[in-house]
C-alpha cells in the first residue's frame, strides 16, 4: 500500500519535462528533496544495475564449467522489478490544452537482461494515490504495443486510474492508461523491453492534470530449460567429429553460423566478452558444422588459429537470435591437447630459457621452455 | 680406525666449508650427499646477487666415504653461474673400523 506523497513531494512539471528528464533530474531541483535510492546517472544505468545484480545471473551460470559434461540451466520463474518506484513521492504532469504531450522513452536493451531467457509476461503497475482530477479522466482511445517483434496491437483503454495491469504477451491485453490523456504506449524490443511514451491526438481541450506517486514496470521471466551433453571425448583435436546432444532438443535454437570457441583465460587478466574468465568467441566454420538438428550438434573440431597455447580449456558457445532465446549459452568445454608435435626444440646455449617452435601455425608460435630447478652436482672427493 | 693425512675418496672425509663465485637469482642450496643419496646434510641457503664481487661461502659439517656436493635452485626460471667451487674438506681417517 503506498503512502501519498507528503507535502512537498508534489513537483509541477511543464510539459516540455519529459518523464525522463524528470525522473533522472528529480533530486537535481533544489526545492526537491533528493531521492536517497535513484542515481544522478541515466536511467538505463539504473535499470541495468538492478538486473545485473539480480540472483538470476549466477542461477544461469550454473554447472556450465564441468569439463566434458552436460550444463543444466535450472528452469524456473523469476520476477524482475525494473523499477523507478519513488514511494513516498510523487510526479505530477501537467498538460496543457491542446499542446502536444511531453514524450519520454524508457529503454531496456540486450545488456539489461540476463542472457537465456525468454519474457513471458510483464506489467505496469501504479497507483492513483496523491493528486487525480477524475473528473477530468478520459478515455484515450487506443494504446500501441508490441513485443519480440510481433506487429503492434491496438487496445482499447479504459480510463480507470490506480490499479495493475499483467498483459500477457501475444494474448492483446490490456494496458490502461496510466498517462491517461495522451499517451501511447509501446512495449517492443527483440529482446528486452521498450517503452517509448509518445504523443497522440489530444482531442479536447481539457487540462489534465494527475499524480503518479508510484509507477513502475515488471517483467516475469522463465528461464529457459537447457541441457547438452557431450557424448564424445572430453579431448579437442582438431580434425575429429565431436558430438553435443540436447535430450531438451533444444540444439536448434542455435544458428548453425553462430558457434563459437572460447578459452580459458581466468588465471591471466585478458577477459572479453560475455563470460567472466574466458575470452575469444572464435566462430567455427559453417563447413565443419556436419549435422544440426533439435537433438544434435555434429561437428569437426577446428584447429585452434590464434588461440594462444597453456593448457587451457575450451568452451564451446551456441549463439540464438530468436523469438525465443538470444544471447549465447555455454554448451560444452574441452580439454586442451598439444595436437601438434612436429616443432623443434631448439637449445641456444647461454640462453636462461629453451624454446618450442611450433610450425604447424600460421605464423609460427613459440613457447618459452624455462627451466625447473637448475641445479649441479659434484664428483666423489 | 687408523687416521688420514690426505684426501682420498676412499677415505672418510670432513667436509667443513663451501666457497664459491656464484651470481644468479634464486636462493642457492648447498647440500653435501653420501654416495647413493643414502645421507646428506644442506647448508644455509645463500640469496644469490645478479652483480656481485664476493666470494659466497657456506658451513657445512658433515663426513662420510665419498662425498658429493649438489648446488641447486627450487624455482623455475631462477637462474645461476659460477666461475670456481672451492670445497674444504678435512681427512679424517682411512676407513671404517673392520670386523
Amino acid at each position: 500500500m503506498a503512502v501519498p506523497p507528503p507535502q512537498g513531494f508534489i513537483k509541477i512539471y511543464p510539459d516540455q519535462v519529459t518523464i525522463v528528464q524528470a525522473l533522472n533530474g528529480w533530486s537535481l531541483n533544489s526545492d526537491v528533496p533528493p531521492m536517497p535510492t535513484r542515481p544522478q546517472a541515466d536511467l538505463q544505468a539504473y535499470f541495468a544495475a538492478r538486473v545485473v545484480n539480480d540472483a538470476v545471473a549466477p542461477c544461469f551460470r550454473r554447472d556450465f564449467e564441468s569439463p566434458g559434461g552436460s550444463g543444466v540451466y535450472a528452469p524456473g520463474v523469476n520476477t524482475y522489478e525494473l523499477s523507478f518506484s519513488p514511494s513516498h513521492t510523487g510526479i505530477q504532469f501537467f498538460a496543457s490544452s491542446l499542446s502536444d504531450p511531453p514524450d519520454a522513452t524508457l529503454n531496456f536493451t540486450d545488456a539489461d537482461f540476463p542472457a537465456g531467457l525468454s519474457i513471458n509476461q510483464a506489467a505496469l503497475w501504479w497507483d492513483g494515490l496523491g493528486r487525480f482530477d477524475a473528473a477530468r479522466e478520459r478515455d484515450i482511445g487506443s494504446i500501441n504495443w508490441k513485443f519480440f517483434g510481433s506487429t503492434y496491437n491496438t487496445m482499447a483503454l479504459t480510463g480507470s486510474w490506480g490499479g495493475q495491469t499483467t498483459p500477457a504477451f501475444g494474448a492483446g491485453a490490456i494496458i490502461p492508461s496510466f498517462f491517461t490523456h495522451w499517451s501511447i504506449l509501446q512495449l517492443m524490443k527483440t529482446f528486452g523491453i521498450e517503452v517509448p511514451v509518445t504523443s497522440s491526438a489530444v482531442t479536447f481541450g481539457l487540462t489534465p492534470e494527475f499524480v503518479i506517486s508510484d509507477f513502475y514496470l515488471y517483467a516475469i521471466y522463465n528461464t529457459l530449460q537447457f541441457q547438452y551433453t557431450n557424448t564424445g571425448t572430453p579431448n579437442a583435436i582438431p580434425g575429429d567429429i565431436t558430438v553435443l546432444e540436447s535430450p531438451t532438443g533444444s540444439m536448434g535454437l542455435f544458428d548453425p553460423d553462430g558457434f563459437k570457441i572460447y578459452w580459458d583465460t581466468r588465471d591471466e587478466e585478458e577477459d572479453s566478452g560475455p563470460f567472466p574468465g574466458w575470452t575469444g568467441g572464435i566462430l567455427i566454420p559453417r563447413r565443419l558444422i556436419l549435422t544440426l538438428s533439435d537433438v544434435e550438434l555434429r561437428f569437426i573440431m577446428p584447429e585452434y588459429l590464434g588461440i594462444p597455447y597453456g593448457g587451457r580449456r575450451l568452451m564451446l558457445v551456441g549463439t540464438g537470435e530468436g523469438s525465443v532465446f538470444t544471447g549465447e549459452v555455454p554448451l560444452a568445454n574441452y580439454n586442451v591437447q598439444l595436437v601438434d608435435g612436429s616443432g623443434v626444440y631448439q637449445l641456444t646455449r647461454g640462453q636462461r630459457h629453451d624454446t618450442y617452435y611450433n610450425r604447424g601455425t600460421t605464423p609460427i608460435t613459440e613457447i618459452d621452455l624455462k627451466f625447473p630447478r637448475p641445479r649441479f652436482r659434484t664428483g666423489f672427493f | 680406525m687408523p687416521k688420514s693425512k690426505t684426501v682420498n675418496s676412499a677415505h672418510i672425509n670432513h667436509l667443513g666449508l663451501v666457497r664459491g663465485t656464484f651470481i644468479g637469482d634464486g636462493s642457492l642450496s648447498v647440500t653435501a650427499f653420501s654416495q647413493n643419496n643414502k645421507r646428506f646434510y644442506e647448508s644455509a641457503s645463500v640469496t644469490l646477487e645478479e652483480d656481485t664481487d664476493k666470494l659466497i661461502e657456506t658451513l657445512s659439517n658433515f663426513q662420510n666415504q665419498k662425498i658429493q656436493v649438489d648446488f641447486g635452485l627450487e624455482e623455475i626460471d631462477e637462474w645461476f653461474s659460477f666461475g670456481d667451487v672451492i670445497v674444504f674438506v678435512k681427512p679424517i681417517y682411512s676407513g671404517y673400523p673392520l670386523g
